[in-house]
Parts: structure tokens; sequence; C-alpha cells
């Protein structure tokens, strides 16, 4: 079983730079180098701040963050207790309209979606999102 | 652990004024307010052109490029580019900044300070 290195916190915005320094750290020991780490950086914390921006709203509640190696990838297991919010549904920026048209917003999932190698969301049974990146780890064979 | 930002805005006259908005720290969604509201009262008082001079910011979240994006549309309600330009930002940044096609809109700039302003 591969080790699994876990963070569990409230879901404030102001722990962004906690979960940021955890996953930096954790992602580089377990083989992801300096590129894919700033990517996995910034999906962790886009995913974490929709977590307390959308999912929790004016509540507070908890999140937990957890990582290890799997077949040469880094996998980000990201776990809360808000209501059901799939990434996949969210519809993404206007890429095609000019900047001055196109409507703000949407660019967080779709900097999930295309700066990791995977991406899944289930709902917990008894509440609550799972959410899982995956960001290939280069040059690794299966492990 | 909070996320630490210092943003400080400086008048700068090249051809034109500029307005430098310098950033210190990660630009997150905890943060990113005060860099949205510096550049707004900027705008508001005439600021025509805005340089945010990046060059140490190391970590910077969609909540940045939302602030970029609505300063921008501040900028140029007509569209078109010029009047904002991004100084030194980091590699990761830099992708990102073309990822979300910003690139064609924003220029991105590397140097010295007084260059970037006499480019505006």
């Amino acid at each position: 079983m591969a080790k699994t290195f876990r963070l569990e916190l409230r879901a404030r915005l102001d722990n962004l730079a906690e979960i940021r320094s955890f996953v930096g750290e954790t992602a580089r020991e377990l083989g992801l180098d300096g590129a894919a780490v700033e990517d996995i950086k910034v999906c962790v914390d886009e995913a974490a701040t929709n977590i307390v921006k959308h999912g929790y709203g004016s509540k507070e509640g908890d999140l937990s963050v957890e990582l290890h190696r799997e077949d040469g990838e880094v996998v980000v297991r990201i776990v809360d207790r808000a209501p059901p919010f799939d990434p996949e549904s969210a519809s993404g920026p206007e890429l095609g309209l000019p900047l001055h048209d196109r409507p703000v917003g949407g660019m967080g999932v779709y900097l999930m979606k295309t700066l990791t190698d995977g991406l899944s969301h289930s709902a917990s049974p008894g509440g609550g999102n799972e959410l899982v990146l995956r960001k290939r780890i280069a040059g690794a064979g299966n492990s | 652990m909070s996320s630490v930002l210092d943003v400080t805005v400086s008048s700068m006259m090249g051809k034109v004024p500029v307005t430098v908005i310098h950033m210190n720290g990660h630009v997150d969604a905890a943060n990113v307010g005060e860099v949205e509201d510096k550049a707004t009262d900027a705008i508001n008082s005439g600021a025509a052109n805005v340089l945010l001079d990046m060059g140490k910011v190391s970590f910077m979240s969609s909540a940045g490029f939302r602030s970029i994006h609505k300063i921008y549309q501040a900028l140029h309600p007509e569209g078109g580019s010029g009047h904002l330009k991004i100084l030194n930002p980091s590699d990761e940044i830099g992708r990102l900044v073309k990822t979300l096609g910003f690139n064609n809109f924003v220029t991105m700039l590397s140097g010295d300070l007084k260059q970037a302003v006499d480019s505006f």
C-alpha cells in the first residue's frame, strides 16, 4: 500500500497558503518536478477555493487533502462535507471571445481540467464530495 | 498560515503616465481583493495605463486572473490592447496567462521597470 500523506483543516480562505505548502512539499517528495508541482498547487488551490466559496458558502466545514503515488502519477484526493458539486458540470471560460467581451469567471475549473492528467468527482453517500486529481510524473514508469 | 501579499501603487512618467501596481507574495482568493481595490481606485482616479509588477509574485490562482480580467475590461471597454501590461511574471504565471488566452490582450514584459514604463 502506497504511503498516503494527509492534511485536514477548516475550509477557510486563510488556510489556502497552508494547503499549497503541504501539497507542494508532498508532491515534490512523491516525485513531481518543478513545473508539475506548481501546476498541482494551482489545481488544489482552485478546488479548495471552490469548496470554501461555493461548497460551504456562508457556513464553515472541514476539508481534507490526501496525496499518494500510484502508477506513475501523484494522486490528490480532496474530500469535503459540502453539498454535492461536480466541477465537470461547470462551464469554462469562453476562450474564443476577446477579453473585453468574455464573461469573467470559469477559469478555476478550466485550470483544474487543463493542468492535470485526470479529474474525477463523486458525491459521497453520506453527503459531501470527493474530488480526485491526477498528475503524471515525468519519466516515471508504473510503480 | 495565511497568504501574505503586499500591494503598493506608484505613478511613473514615461511617454505617458503609468500607474504601477507592485505585488509581493502569493495572490489567491484570500487576498486578491486588495489588488482589485487598488487598481479600481487608480482607474477611477483617471489612470489609463496600468503596469502589474509581478516579479515578486511566486503564486497566483484564477482569483488573480479574474482580477486582471476585470482591470483589463475597465481599461479597454472597447477592446484592443496596450493599456495593461504584466512585468516579470514567473514561468508558471506566464504559462497560465497563455493557457487562459490572456496573452493576445495583455502584454507580458521582462526586464527593468523603467523600460516597461517607457513601453506604454
